[in-house]
């Protein structure tokens, strides 16, 4: 059995497949031009920056504390939001999903606050809860929830009626319609949805703190960025992209874990 | 048969479909009567159209109807632990193996948890699917889900066993093989049953009776009684009594077809 799952991953499209290696060669031509290319005078090092020089930097960041608190206060950022979102939206999107009503309630400012760049609420969230972290990781659960929201609602959605009759006749309660039918078929959708949202409460996360805070990921940029150090910012721009992309990752290996029986070719 | 107690009473059984304001309604099922016994197999067969399928939702519970629909005494007002239904589609649930399939009934109806795996592997055993146990519906072939389907609701133990062109999706031969599968497993308990199909064939050869029905509306045009000996083996289909039950068949539907072209 054990066997037949790590075929999988090395099946097509499987995160292993034969054209693995084609990610990372573009990684590695990219950081050969970018070494090479100041070295011999076309570009000015002043606004690029090398990779060596970027390691450079990296081993001096990574080793010094203030790195690693504005990196703390960013996750706990992070964490809040996205760990709030993912409370709150799941049973939302549940009762969303299952009741007409709901959905119909619902349906209308959700989308109207998913497609508005949640950003701009952030003087008005600065006002309510101050400019502390609370402020930071607010947004960043409005950010994220939406995603999961609409996409466990999309999975309820593709629950087959057929399903639904075929469990009332065998006389399944509404919980275990719930548990047994609603649930596993909106896992692989629910996934979908938490990819999204760890991409956008990164994102706005690190923004928030661009705008208004005294620490975190976001904060520093900004900082290096105003004194023109650019070694030192594209460390933490790189930090925060690997974290994003491990994440997704994750999740991503989650998704193919759960989603064997879907498919169905 | 004859010695058995009727099961299964229906009394001027009417079935009305319609928008919410009930302002538009269309009679699906007009004035059904029929007593089926207990241990009998009743095959209906009709155009489509003739609410053979609706007849087996309101026998499952499933939808209102108006009339006497009574089943061991109790008048049928939902779904309930005395029935089982095997839908036309096998509607099994994907994230499940056969097994976790064939338990899903008795964890509903909340048989006690040592007895569903035993229950569950003479059943899977049953339908010949043991080697299949592990499989999950997607690694199935049609014919195989609906040997799950029927395991399924023959797993809870239903004083009647509701059948929705259970065979309807598959192929005629693997058609065929499923009916003499089913009337195999069938005799093993011989539980009383109503199986719904457009097929003439398989309509004669699993029935103790025949329901034809018509449309326009909805309503059963006669009750043919099936003399053929049991356990019967699919060679019965070549007999010159089966062509005769098939003969009085096929008119019923052609008369029901010329009335459609008018």
């Amino acid at each position: 059995m054990k066997g037949v799952k790590r075929a999988n991953l090395f099946a097509a499209g499987g995160p292993f497949s034969g054209d693995w290696w084609i990610g990372p060669l573009m990684v590695i031509l990219f950081l050969a031009v970018w070494e090479i290319a100041p070295r011999l005078g076309l570009v000015n090092e002043f606004f690029t920056s090398r990779p060596s020089l970027l390691l450079q930097a990296a081993i001096v960041d990574y080793g010094s504390r203030d790195f690693w608190s504005d990196a703390l206060v960013s996750l706990v950022e992070f964490g809040i939001g996205f760990g709030l979102a993912l409370l709150f939206g799941i049973p939302l999107g549940l009762l969303m999903g299952s009741s007409r009503f709901l959905r119909e309630f619902f349906t209308t400012p959700l989308m109207a606050l998913y497609v508005t760049p949640t950003m701009v609420l952030l003087p008005l969230l600065i006002i309510w809860v101050g400019i502390g972290m609370a402020s930071r990781a607010s947004v960043a659960l409005i950010a994220a929830i939406f995603p999961i929201i609409i996409n466990i609602v999309a999975g309820i959605d593709q629950v087959e009626k057929r399903l639904l009759q075929m469990a009332k006749v065998f006389g399944a309660s509404w919980l275990n319609i719930l548990t047994q039918i609603y649930i596993p078929a909106t896992l692989p959708f629910l996934l979908t949805g938490v990819r999204l949202a760890i991409g956008r409460a990164v994102l706005t996360v690190i923004a928030a703190e661009m705008f208004v805070s005294q620490a975190g990921m976001g904060f520093k940029i900004t900082m290096y960025g105003d004194s023109m150090r650019i070694d030192m910012l594209l460390v933490y721009v790189l930090t925060v992209s690997m974290f994003g992309y491990l994440m997704t990752r994750l999740v991503v290996l989650l998704e193919a874990k759960v989603s064997t029986w879907k498919q169905i070719a | 048969m004859s010695d058995q107690p009727v099961q299964i009473q229906i009394e001027n059984l009417s079935i009305d479909y319609g928008a919410r304001d009930a302002s538009v309604t269309f009679r699906a099922v007009d004035n059904v009567n029929l007593d089926v016994k207990r241990g009998e197999f009743i095959t209906v067969v009709g155009p489509s159209g003739c609410g053979k399928s609706t007849l087996l939702l309101a026998l499952a519970g499933l939808v209102d109807y108006t009339g006497k629909l009574v089943i061991d005494g109790k008048q049928v007002s939902g779904p309930g632990a005395d029935r089982a239904v095997v839908f036309q589609e096998a509607s099994l649930l994907p994230w499940r193996s056969v097994t976790g399939n064939v338990a899903f009934g008795m964890e509903m109806r909340r048989f006690a948890k040592n007895e569903i795996p035993e229950r569950v592997a003479a059943l899977v055993e049953l339908v010949g699917l043991t080697r299949f146990s592990d499989y999950h519906p997607h690694q199935l072939s049609g014919g195989m889900r609906q040997r799950v389907n029927i395991a399924r609701a023959l797993a809870v133990n239903p004083a009647v066993l509701l059948m929705d062109e259970p065979f309807g999706a598959l192929d005629a031969q693997t058609r065929e093989v499923m009916g003499a599968e089913l009337l195999r497993i069938w005799e093993s308990d011989r539980k009383t049953a109503v199986f719904v199909t457009h097929d003439v064939d398989e309509a004669i050869f699993l029935a103790d009776r025949v329901v034809v029905m018509g449309r326009d509306p909805g309503r059963i045009k006669e009750v043919i009684t099936v003399d053929l000996e049991r356990p019967r083996l699919s060679e019965v289909t070549e007999t010159a009594q089966f062509a005769s039950y098939k003969h009085r068949l096929k008119e019923h539907l052609a008369a029901d077809r010329a009335g459609q072209i008018q």
